[in-house]
């Protein structure tokens, strides 16, 4: 192909990215390592006070506790799945991406009507008289985590069912023969072949959890902030852009951060496997 | 003077390393010239050069007293049967066959008619609503040949047309492309590194080494009087040794071509006697193996380790003493 | 194949656990009574009525749909183009560029919303339909360039060479023989990027303004004010959008794995 054709073949996208990704990113961050001079002095600030620093570390604390959920419930589930008959896996499969193509706000919505102060469960609770007063779901960092459970869920098991689809029954049967119970089969082979699997979900899951803007808004409320919501805060209510840059830095930090990490262990993980080889 | 000629003709990437070096081809008109060799030695670049799917650093192109080297391919008017057949998947099989005919602006009946009659040529009648995927290998093969051959090309090139087809059919659709071209007398160019598929069909053979051609000629002739030792190889030669050795062992007096330096036979054309076989040369049976037809030796001989396959009734013990002779018309000189 | 009976709990339960959600905004929404509540009262189609009578829903639906069909017939051309010169010519140049094109799903879309607000409203000034529309065209990038690549590497590069070959003018080639083999991968291209075009909140909550509010971000704040189904309702008729929109895609896309199968002469 020739040069001017690529160009123009590439032109308008990477005239979007320059003018609305790039340059943006650049112009919006660049201002946040200067006080006037080059520092770090608005990132030690963002560290040291204690209001942003408990929001930084709620947001790692819930984003790493969904994972871990749906890493727990996703494994035996996308197992299941796994085994079932063909016609009945892919429409499983396809009813579980249906809410992944629903709204957040929809998602939201559910959620806030079964765990809100008149909701489900407390209706459910009130008429078994198991509690006089409403029990405090909603607005919870445990409202926050069950949303965002519910949000990503359908990514881990869509991957985690392909990663186990490709395993083959013959490698269970294989390890059946060698006389490993079922228990000992699912955690000593399926578990460890579906490492891959579990490494490239659980990052979805992180960074999106840790990204999520709706699912905190409507299910922690004011109370209970993540990076996400802080960052519209700072910067649409309060329009202090230095500690906006601040915060969209740290985020685009953690995303490329935990990227980087999944890479280190992929790349290990692939050299362990060629070693078996 | 023939059909068509590639003279010196030079391709190059990086213009450091060069994929076909100085390469001159005869295509004779009506004949089946296969390019045959090893992969990686040149011989698909020199189809697409052909094709004009590549152009060359240097070097022309003529067919039928044309100069072809720097017309588009799309005006060039051959068919190309792909080795991945590149039926297009969205089309039906009339519509794929009907393809070249649309564009050369037939009439819808002519169109019709001429896909019709190349449909039966190539065994594929009933086919037409089909499209590629519901297809089976051969199928796809044919509707492929079908496509390249409608448009009555100049030439029809091959690119390992049979190479994705179990062995069976592939017997059978080489028979049948040989039968389609010669039916039609269709100047063809085949490209194969399957040696049996090749001599088999072709009218001409050209052996193809690092981006050169090491030897074109007649399937007989290339069989029976290889020029290089790596074509000696790759048509079943096995024992090779210095003219020097051979005459020190008396194995051949001082009647042939002097400017020889290597000489070599099959391991079938040996024959192989008890240590008594007067015109011989000693040897001890090393290893021995069972090849169905014959029994095929190491032997160790003077000349270093000389491979025989002999179909005789008496067998050879591992360890016993043979007697080697070396018929002078099965001996092959290289220079 | 044995599978022991606490693998098939979890999994009925995480079954339940992702569609009971669901099914009880559907059947709250045909529900007579005005709380997301039950045991239901009685069925009712009241609800459907008042979204249609929320002039702030219809208006932001409206603006969604056609945001979302702006920016996805945009992106699918664009994201075409694109992939058309990153796959036929692959490079380091290209890799970098491929890597910058999927970016926007890598880095948080708040952080986007936020950057583009910053950049495209307060320094450039840029009317708000405008912003918001090159917005969500960076949203949908990934998606367009990202399939439409995948299914232009599957298809047999031969395809256009054979079209040459039978007489096929360089310049029409595409057109004829890739084209419409691309066609099942620019339908789900075109259908994902929708989907998240229109699903959008960060982007399209920072870019919003007078009468330029979307759907996502105005049932948020409907939400905030009204407790009541109407949002039930709605969302059980976005569901059955997504529904549809899920179907084509599953159709296009079977007939896509044929296809590039036939393509590879398997």
């Amino acid at each position: 192909m020739k040069t001017s054709r690529y160009v123009v073949l590439l032109g308008p996208f990477v005239i979007l990215a320059m003018v609305c990704l790039m340059i943006p990113l650049f112009i919006t961050i660049l201002p946040s390592f200067f006080t006037p001079g080059f520092s770090f002095s608005y990132y030690t600030d963002f560290f040291t006070d204690s209001f942003s620093r408990n929001i930084l570390i709620r947001s790692l604390r819930l984003s790493l506790i969904t994972t871990v959920i749906c890493i727990v419930i996703g494994l035996p589930a996308s197992y299941y799945i796994s085994l079932m008959k063909e016609n009945r896996r892919r429409i499983i499969l396809s009813l579980i991406l249906f809410p992944l193509l629903t709204n957040a706000v929809v998602r939201g919505f559910a959620w806030i009507s079964i765990l809100g102060k008149n909701g489900l469960i407390n209706q459910l609770l009130q008429c078994l008289g198991l509690v006089d007063e409403p029990v405090k779901l909603l607005y919870t960092d445990f409202a926050i985590v069950v949303g965002s459970v519910y949000l990503f869920l359908p990514v881990m098991l869509s991957t985690l069912t392909s990663v186990m689809e490709g395993i083959g029954e013959d490698v269970i049967e294989a390890a059946y023969s060698l006389g490993a119970p079922p228990v000992a089969t699912f955690f000593k082979v399926i578990v460890p072949l579906s490492f891959s699997g579990v490494l490239v979900a659980g990052v979805l899951v992180f960074a999106g959890t840790i990204s999520a803007y709706t699912t905190p808004t409507l299910l922690g409320g004011n109370q209970n902030m993540m990076l996400a919501t802080l960052l519209y805060q700072q910067s649409n209510t309060l329009s202090n852009w230095t500690n906006s840059a601040v915060i969209a830095f740290i985020m685009i930090l953690i995303s490329l951060g935990v990227m980087k990490i999944f890479n280190l262990i992929a790349a290990t993980v692939d050299k362990r496997a060629e070693g078996h080889v | 003077m023939s059909y068509g000629e590639l003279r010196h003709i030079n391709v190059s990437y990086d213009k450091k390393n060069f994929v076909l070096q100085d390469l001159s081809l005869d295509i004779h008109e009506g004949e089946l010239l296969s390019l045959l060799g090893p992969s990686g030695c040149g011989k698909t670049t020199t189809l697409r050069v052909i094709a004009g799917l590549i152009d060359p650093v240097g070097g022309t192109f003529e067919l039928d007293g044309t100069d072809m080297t720097h017309v588009q391919v799309h005006k060039r008017n051959f068919g190309m049967v792909f080795q991945s057949y590149a039926l297009f998947p969205h089309l039906t099989v009339f519509d794929n066959i009907a393809f070249g005919l649309k564009l050369r602006n037939v009439e819808e009946a002519a169109i019709r008619k001429q896909v019709g009659k190349i449909m039966e040529i190539c065994g594929i009648e009933g086919f037409e609503k089909r499209f590629p995927k519901q297809l089976s290998g051969g199928q796809r093969q044919r509707v492929a040949l079908a496509r390249a051959l409608v448009i009555e090309p100049k030439l029809l090139l091959l690119d390992e047309p049979l190479s994705n087809l179990d062995a069976q059919l592939r017997l059978q659709m080489r028979t049948s492309i040989k039968r389609i071209q010669q039916e039609l007398g269709i100047s063809s160019v085949f490209v194969t590194h399957d040696q049996e598929e090749c001599f088999s069909i072709s009218d001409q053979v050209a052996i193809m080494q690092n981006g050169k051609i090491e030897q074109c000629d007649s399937p007989e002739q290339i069989y029976s009087h290889p020029a290089s030792e790596m074509v000696a190889r790759f048509v079943g030669f096995r024992n090779f040794f210095t003219v020097e050795q051979a005459v020190g062992l008396h194995i051949v007096a001082g009647n042939f071509d002097k400017m020889a330096t290597m000489m070599c036979i099959r391991p079938e054309d040996i024959v192989l006697g008890d240590k008594t076989f007067s015109v011989s040369m000693p040897g001890t049976v090393e290893v021995r193996t069972y090849l169905g037809k014959a029994y095929q030796y190491e032997v160790k001989t003077p000349l270093g380790m000389v491979t025989v396959a002999s179909s005789e009734d008496t067998v050879y013990a591992v360890g016993a003493t043979v007697g080697l002779g070396f018929p002078r018309e099965k001996l092959v000189f290289l220079n | 194949m044995y599978k022991h009976r606490l693998v098939t709990i979890v999994a009925w339960l995480c079954f339940a656990f992702i569609f009971l959600p669901l099914i009880l905004i559907v059947v709250t929404s045909f529900n007579s009574a005005d709380s997301i509540s039950l045991p239901l009262e009685g069925f009712s189609l009241q609800w459907f009525v008042k979204v249609f009578r929320s002039r702030s829903l219809v208006q932001s639906l409206k603006n969604s749909l056609v945001l979302a069909l702006v920016s996805s017939t945009i992106g699918i051309v664009f994201g075409l183009l694109s992939s058309i010169a990153l796959v036929k010519r692959p490079g380091k140049i290209s890799t970098i560029l491929l890597s910058i094109f999927l970016s926007p799903s890598l880095i948080p879309g708040i952080v986007i919303g936020y950057v583009l607000f910053h950049f495209l409203v307060v320094s450039l000034q840029l009317p708000l339909n405008l912003a918001l529309i090159l917005g969500h065209l960076l949203v949908v990038m990934p998606y367009s360039v990202r399939i439409i690549c995948a299914s232009l590497k599957d298809i047999d590069e031969s395809l256009e060479e054979a079209a040459l070959t039978l007489g096929c003018p360089p310049s029409r080639a595409f057109m004829k023989v890739v084209l419409p083999n691309l066609r099942p991968a620019m339908i789900s291209a075109f259908m994902l990027s929708f989907i998240n075009s229109f699903n959008n909140i960060p982007v399209s909550m920072y870019l919003k303004g007078p009468g330029m509010n979307t759907l996502p971000y105005a049932m948020m704040n409907h939400i905030e004010y009204n407790y009541d189904p109407t949002v039930s309702a709605l969302s059980v008729m976005l569901m059955g959008l997504t529904l549809v929109l899920m179907i084509a895609m599953d159709w296009s896309m079977s007939a896509q794995r044929l296809k590039s199968k036939a393509a590879q002469g398997e």
